[in-house]
């Protein structure tokens, strides 16, 4: 009976215990994670996210039914005065773009705007399906994010001009196109970035490029002179 | 809020889904409406035709379509070509001694296109090409316009000379790729179809690449993808490996993009031989498994040409070796007019007809000239860019170029002095 009762009080008392202990307070900031979203990120802090982007290219540009999705870094790296740096790798194997670009980010309350200037060099090679062609690309994106954010959740729209410096691209060694300063189209993107648990925050992305020529595939199809839209969905996680 | 955000999600992805739909996948063909002064027209005799081709010097327009042009009949129409792509497809006829030109030119290059409408008057080379009569003294009035505006941009062609000697002593081949013209150039009949290949006459082309695989049931059909797909088909209850298919399910229910059946290989060089002046037909071999069932319908083909007394070139392509050693394995093969896209050794060993090396080798002039000296012509593939197939013309030797774009070529070709 000594006993039960000792037990009785022993599993009642931990239990009051524990009640009267608080939850710790779920603190998570989206603008500390964030990556698209315009926000004044952390003085020379670093944060790098990696997914997949699926194009869905139109059918003039599908001579084949291999298809594969682009592989994607994306990093940040906060500087003074509301700057940063953002850099990005996108990867097809035989088609790749770095890019690199100083950012402005002002934030207002839930708004955030971004400018940045991104400078990106493209290298694609194919010597596969008929193919011995290769490409070599200076563009410039110039920028504009507007984004929105709720506390676990943000939403930035994205334009960006697409101008190329110089490419020039090669069927074996002949030069078969040399273009320089033109400007090729423009992209418009949203992105959605979204908890998931914890820390982790995924990022959700539709975007359209509206261009002439699209770097992927710049060294298959040197010969069109039209206007594509060629939409992207951009799933990725921030690291 | 949330649903605005949900509001602004969808919005934005209904956009792009819109924006995504690339829906033109055809450049239309301006129509100049009901009333053409053509309908009327008497068609021009064939002496007359002769007398209008030759080389124009543009006096007006040029800031549109190049300096020069080059004007050449083919069966149904007449061409008018230049340097950057633009080229026009016209119907000619007079009335009395006047000579009306009408049609529509096409950018090849780009989706740019236009209706035009041209005269040549009774003093000014009309009498002349009526007639066939009088000095060649010709000059061609006009205008064009964009889409299916009225023409209201002047076009003037002074004639500057007539073809050279050596392009009319040329059996110079313009070979264009898949049966004619491919479906990304956007042109208004399916890549591979017969249509295609009545429709690349007008666009200068005197020969065709097409693309032969097998049935289930052994009958050798024109195609180029592996699978069926929507890049070359109309959605249809058929999906997957074509090869897989009977020929009779693939003619019941598989149409290409602009609505045609697939042809078969006897079907399409039966086509050529009989409705065409198309001189050449490069059989470009998608599978090992379709020489023996292709070497005797392309033979029955030749047969057929010669008892027309048509001059045209029929040949079994060789571009794998795979498919190299399906040919050694036919019986006499060596008397099978083939294409090696391999090397000169394996020109020999097949004893093909003509030798066909990657555009991107380059003009290869002491190899070419080997195999012409050995009785075989040389034909290279793919070029396509302006500059090049201007290049290769000028200092190769080939005896012809395959091309997405037959009409650069035609223009490179015909201005040759």
């Amino acid at each position: 009976m000594n006993i039960r009762l000792t037990l009785f009080f022993f599993f009642s008392g931990t239990m009051m215990m524990l009640a009267q202990q608080q939850v710790p307070r779920d603190t998570f900031d989206i603008t500390k994670s964030a990556m698209q979203f315009p926000h004044h990120y952390k003085l020379f802090g670093f944060q790098v996210s990696a997914g997949l982007s699926m194009v869905q290219p139109p059918k003039d540009l599908l001579e084949s039914t291999y298809q594969a999705p682009l592989v994607n870094i994306h990093a940040t790296f906060g500087l003074p005065c509301n700057f940063s740096l953002e850099g990005d790798l996108s990867t097809l194997i035989v088609s790749n773009q770095l890019a690199l670009g100083p950012r402005f980010s002002y934030l207002y309350k839930n708004l955030g705007v971004k400018l940045g200037w991104d400078i990106a060099f493209v290298y694609g090679q194919l010597k596969q399906l008929g193919f011995d062609n290769s490409t070599k690309v200076w563009m410039h994106y110039p920028n504009l994010s507007v984004g929105y954010k709720l506390r676990k959740m943000a939403f930035t729209v994205k334009g960006e001009m697409v101008i190329v410096a110089k490419s020039s691209t090669k069927s074996g060694e002949n030069e078969v196109n040399v273009s320089k300063n033109f400007v090729n189209g423009g992209t418009l993107a949203l992105y959605v970035e979204q908890r998931i648990h914890k820390n982790m925050v995924f990022v959700f992305g539709v975007k359209d490029n509206y261009v002439k020529e699209y770097w992927p595939v710049w060294m298959i199809f040197t010969t069109f002179n039209r206007y594509y839209n060629i939409p992207e969905l951009y799933l990725s996680w921030i690291l | 809020m949330k649903n605005m955000f949900s509001n602004l999600i969808g919005s934005l992805l209904v956009l792009l889904f819109l924006y995504s739909c690339n829906k033109d996948s055809t450049v239309p063909i301006p129509s100049p409406g009901l009333v053409s002064v053509l309908t009327d027209a008497k068609p021009l005799p064939a002496g007359s035709k002769l007398l209008m081709e030759g080389v124009y010097h543009v006096t007006s327009g040029s800031e549109m379509f190049g300096d020069y042009m080059v004007v050449k009949w083919n069966r149904t129409s007449v061409m008018f070509a230049n340097n950057n792509g633009k080229h026009f497809i016209m119907q000619a006829g007079h009335l009395d001694s006047v000579v009306f030109v009408q049609g529509y030119w096409r950018d090849g290059y780009s989706d740019a296109t236009g209706l035009c409408s041209m005269i040549i008057t009774r003093e000014e080379g009309g009498t002349t090409i009526v007639t066939g009569n009088g000095a060649q003294k010709i000059i061609i009035l006009g205008a064009y316009g964009k889409d299916s505006g009225l023409p209201d941009q002047p076009l003037r062609l002074e004639y500057l000379r007539p073809f050279s000697d050596k392009v009319k002593n040329s059996k110079f081949y313009i070979l264009a790729h898949r049966s004619g013209g491919r479906n990304s150039d956007r042109l208004p009949v399916s890549e591979n179809s017969i249509a295609m290949v009545s429709y690349t006459e007008k666009l200068g082309t005197t020969g065709v690449e097409v693309d032969p695989r097998i049935s289930r049931d052994g009958v050798p059909f024109i195609y180029h993808d592996a699978d069926i797909n929507t890049r070359l088909t109309q959605k249809g209850p058929l999906a997957g490996d074509v090869s897989a298919y009977t020929w009779h399910e693939l003619s019941t229910f598989v149409r290409l993009i602009h609505g045609e059946k697939i042809p078969s290989v006897e079907e399409l060089l039966t086509y050529v031989v009989d409705s065409t002046q198309l001189r050449f037909v490069y059989l470009d071999m998608k599978s090992a498994d379709a020489v023996p069932a292709v070497i005797p319908i392309q033979l029955k083909a030749l047969k057929r040409a010669k008892d027309k007394g048509r001059d045209v070139m029929i040949v079994v392509g060789i571009p794998s070796t795979d498919v190299l050693n399906a040919v050694l394995a036919y019986p006499d093969y060596q008397n099978v007019p083939t294409l090696c896209e391999l090397t000169v050794d394996d020109v020999r060993k097949a004893n093909s007809k003509v030798w066909s090396p990657r555009w991107t080798l380059g003009t290869q002039n002491n190899l070419v000239q080997q195999m012409q000296n050995e009785g075989r012509l040389a034909i290279c593939w793919t070029i396509d860019t302006p500059s090049w197939i201007q290049n290769y013309i000028e200092t190769g030797l080939f005896n012809g170029l395959l091309t997405n774009y037959p009409y650069v070529e035609a223009y490179y070709h015909y201005i040759q002095e």
